[in-house]
């Protein structure tokens, strides 16, 4: 008799454990199309494409971005490639730590240069679709060719990211001018050429 | 009838535990996909498009802008060396070496990721500004009222958690590469 009880209760704990193994797998694939305050659409409501906003000092009133380092000057600027690649520049000029990052729409981090992977004195690339690419590898000249690097978006738009992490507090200010002095711009194809 | 009922609570059972499970692991209370080290967590993979779907559901919904693994990692916790939560009532002591990085950052934080507000409004300690011992070692002191030496402030009350930021580490490989022995302990000192 208890066996058969103990039969039928594991008979109902696996059905809820199915149950709850489905729920949560769905959910959890859909949570990120439901996350409505994404990095992005912080980002979004933040200004215009192709303006660099200088992020204020992370602090218990700024509660922009969470786990921002309150010891890092960031500056963010939207990019959108529908009239064709855009070209983001983060100058250097003082020691440290500093790095330029690609985020796509979704939240991914694309790709990230560190200031010691700079070239004259900058951290540079053009963001591209994959057909930006496929055109600008086609116009290449071979004897002559383009030291650009060209880093493919998996989004139309997205935004980059520079972070410049201050000595001391005494060199926040510093770091925070290095920070805003990031640009991104569009730069159609046939200019791209030259 | 019987048999509507009993589907009914099936149904309603799996889907409270399966949504339950999820927040769980969304809000860190459950650490799937979690690495650890020590008594600190750490998300190598946070940023990449590569990231288990838990890791990536916990940053869309916390609207963290992560760190590419080029660039650094976060290494968080809101434990002691012997499991216990952090309390601003007590006094800590983190030392005495860290993960070998180009820089490095410690900062006290709020349950949802900012800066914990605290009597000297300073919110962070770099690894630049650290005094060190001869052999390189050194003591943070972690505590609402200024302590000699390297100091982080925290709020006097309320429980808090420490976030150690790498620049630059040290990896021997794209996973969290760096030896185990290598992260800070902290070790309650004084309570009350």
């Amino acid at each position: 008799m208890s066996g058969r009880l103990i039969g039928r209760a594991l008979y109902y704990a696996a059905l809820v454990a199915v149950v709850a193994g489905l729920t949560h797998l769905v959910a959890l694939l859909i949570a990120p199309s439901l996350a409505e305050h994404d990095a992005y659409a912080r980002v979004e409501t933040l200004g215009p494409p192709f303006k660099t906003i200088a992020l204020p000092q992370a602090s218990p009133t700024q509660r922009v971005f969470p786990y921002a380092d309150p010891a890092v000057a960031a500056a963010i600027c939207r990019y959108d490639l529908t009239d064709g690649p855009v070209r983001a520049r983060a100058p250097l000029g003082r020691p440290g730590f500093s790095s330029l990052s690609f985020h796509s729409r979704r939240g991914v981090v694309f790709y990230a240069l560190t200031d010691r992977a700079a070239n004259k004195g900058r951290m540079e690339a053009l963001i591209v679709t994959p057909e930006q690419l496929r055109k600008l590898v086609a116009h290449d000249d071979e004897d002559n060719p383009s030291d650009d690097l060209r880093i493919v978006s998996p989004t139309l738009a997205g935004f980059v990211m520079t972070r410049v992490l201050s000595q001391s507090p005494d060199d926040a200010p510093s770091a925070a001018a290095q920070a805003a002095a990031m640009t991104c711009a569009p730069e159609p194809i046939a200019e791209a050429e030259r | 009838m019987i048999g509507l009922i009993k589907a009914l609570a099936v149904a309603v059972a799996g889907l409270a535990l399966g949504l339950w499970a999820t927040r769980a692991a969304l809000t860190g209370a459950l650490p799937i996909a979690v690495d650890s080290l020590g008594q600190w967590r750490v998300e190598a993979r946070a940023g990449a498009a590569d990231a288990d779907p838990y890791t990536r559901a916990r940053i869309e919904r916390s609207g963290e802008i992560a760190l590419a693994l080029g660039e650094g990692l976060r290494l968080t916790t809101r434990l002691d060396s012997e499991g216990r939560t952090l309390d601003g009532a007590c006094v800590y002591k983190l030392g005495r070496q860290a993960p070998t990085a180009r820089y490095w950052t410690l900062e006290a934080i709020d349950g949802s990721g900012f800066p914990l507000e605290n009597a000297a409004g300073r919110y962070v300690l770099r690894s630049t500004e650290l005094l060190r011992d001869p052999d390189g070692g050194f003591a943070i002191w972690i505590s609402p009222s200024p302590h000699a030496g390297n100091w982080l402030p925290v709020a006097a009350r309320g429980r808090f958690g420490l976030a150690l930021r790498l620049y630059d580490p040290a990896l021997s490989d794209a996973a969290v590469g760096f030896e185990r022995a290598t992260a800070p302990s902290v070790v309650r000192t004084a309570c009350g």
